[in-house]
């Protein structure tokens, strides 16, 4: 077996339902109670209806886990080149940039940082920061005029670790995103993306997440998922608004 | 003198989505340590003229100095007891995607008789003078008569070690 990388051990595999496609399963490590699985899928569903590029994935038990976690998330690698925020952000940062990546690459970080800023504040992603590897650029190299920043890994969204009990749920705390990105948002996409959130059915929200099955998601969390999605989004335009304007929400 | 070192190859996958797509090996790195402290090296060469969009090229033109960054940031903290494979392994984890490591080899020991950063210099030319077959085999020449792509990436061969404190020795294959 190739070695995994990152904290939940993550690796590239193949899956039946979909041959000649590589595809990326976590977590392999133990999930001791946070509910990777469940919160990934849950995350990429949301992200699907509102237009963020977060790979769509299904859940899956892997036989033969022994010791290793068999409850795991299978998400589809989208393109055939991914180049990682890490490697990226160098070049567009520096004081030269290059052409390439100035004319291609640059153009795209606004679009994708409005949705996904948006996103990760509602779900509570706090992963992605300035993190090398959870934000990509992903490509077809005979059109490389039209890549798409990609986001991953929403482990621990969704009010992991017991972030979302109580009054932590009404806890926003936006901008844990790379800054690079932070100084491009366009202020109405921003808006526009607000929108699209607080007009989710709120029927749709909790169906994305109740539909998750009980060995990946117990009922309790579930329920806290939903109740805590609908709180925050009805607070998601004053905690944004509060960040960008340097306020505190 | 007796060096500690280990050594991992950096490879570069044309079409990740394509689980039969094997990576196409560019670089190495070695981390070690000696009596004298710790010591790294990137080398990295390309013998063969990849077809490629303009963003791949800039990202593979960048390769050597990535890797010289997340070595300065490892070399400082090379002591007597770090285990090597380990870092060399966190490496593995920061390349994810078109770009990932291939290999990590266990410790090895070496006696030499000059300074740590030339003798990675060697164990680097070493390593990559292998490279030209392997990328010749994974990535032919293309096919007479066809068009030239204005953008290929330039043959490039860089090897470069260096010790904490001291001057890098770069050396050419």
């Amino acid at each position: 077996m190739p070695t995994p990388n990152g904290e939940a051990g993550g690796l590239f595999v193949q899956t039946d339902g979909l041959p000649g496609r590589r595809c990326y399963l976590k977590p392999t490590k133990s999930d001791a109670g946070f509910w990777r699985a469940g919160r990934e899928k849950i995350a990429a569903d949301l992200a699907h209806d509102l237009g963020v590029n977060v790979p769509p994935g299904i859940l899956g038990e892997r036989l033969g886990a022994g010791s290793d976690e068999k409850r795991v998330f299978v998400s589809l690698v989208l393109y055939p080149l991914q180049w990682s925020w890490g490697e990226l952000k160098r070049l567009i940062g520096a004081p030269t940039a290059n052409e390439a990546i100035r004319q291609h690459v640059v153009p795209k970080l606004q679009p994708a940082a409005s949705l996904a800023f948006v996103f990760d504040a509602w779900v509570g992603q706090y992963d992605h920061d300035d993190h090398d590897h959870n934000v990509l650029f992903g490509y077809d190299p005979t059109d490389y005029s039209n890549g798409s920043f990609v986001f991953l890994d929403f482990a621990f969204s969704l009010g992991a670790g017991g972030t979302w009990a109580g009054k932590g749920v009404e806890d926003f705390t936006p901008g844990r995103f790379p800054p690079l990105m932070v100084k491009s948002l366009d202020k109405a996409a921003v808006g526009t993306m607000i929108k699209k959130i607080e007009d989710l059915d709120p029927e749709l929200v909790r169906d994305v997440v109740h539909r998750i099955p009980e060995p990946y998601l117990p009922k309790a969390a579930a329920e806290e998922i939903s109740a805590g999605l609908l709180v925050r989004k009805s607070r998601l335009r004053e905690a944004v608004d509060a960040y960008l304007t340097g306020g505190k929400p | 003198m007796k060096l500690t070192y280990s050594q991992a190859t950096v490879g570069f996958c044309r079409d990740l989505t394509d689980p039969s797509c094997q990576p196409i090996p560019l670089a190495v790195v070695v981390i070690g340590k000696s009596e004298s402290g710790g010591f790294a090296g990137v080398g990295y060469r390309l013998t063969v003229e990849l077809d490629l969009d303009p963003i791949s090229r800039a990202v593979l033109e960048d390769v050597p100095a990535l890797l010289k960054a997340y070595l300065d940031r490892t070399l400082d903290s090379i002591r007597p007891d770090t285990d090597l494979t380990a870092r060399l392994h966190g490496l593995h984890s920061s390349l994810r995607n078109s770009l990932s490591v291939l290999t990590v080899s266990a410790e090895r020991e070496l006696e030499v008789p000059e300074e740590p950063a030339e003798a990675a210099s060697q164990l680097l030319m070493e390593a990559v003078r292998g490279f030209g077959s392997a990328q010749r085999k994974l990535a032919p020449p293309r096919a007479a008569g066809s068009s030239p792509m204005s953008n290929r990436p330039r043959r490039r061969d860089v090897i470069d070690a260096w010790e904490s404190g001291r001057d890098s020795v770069p050396c050419s294959v």
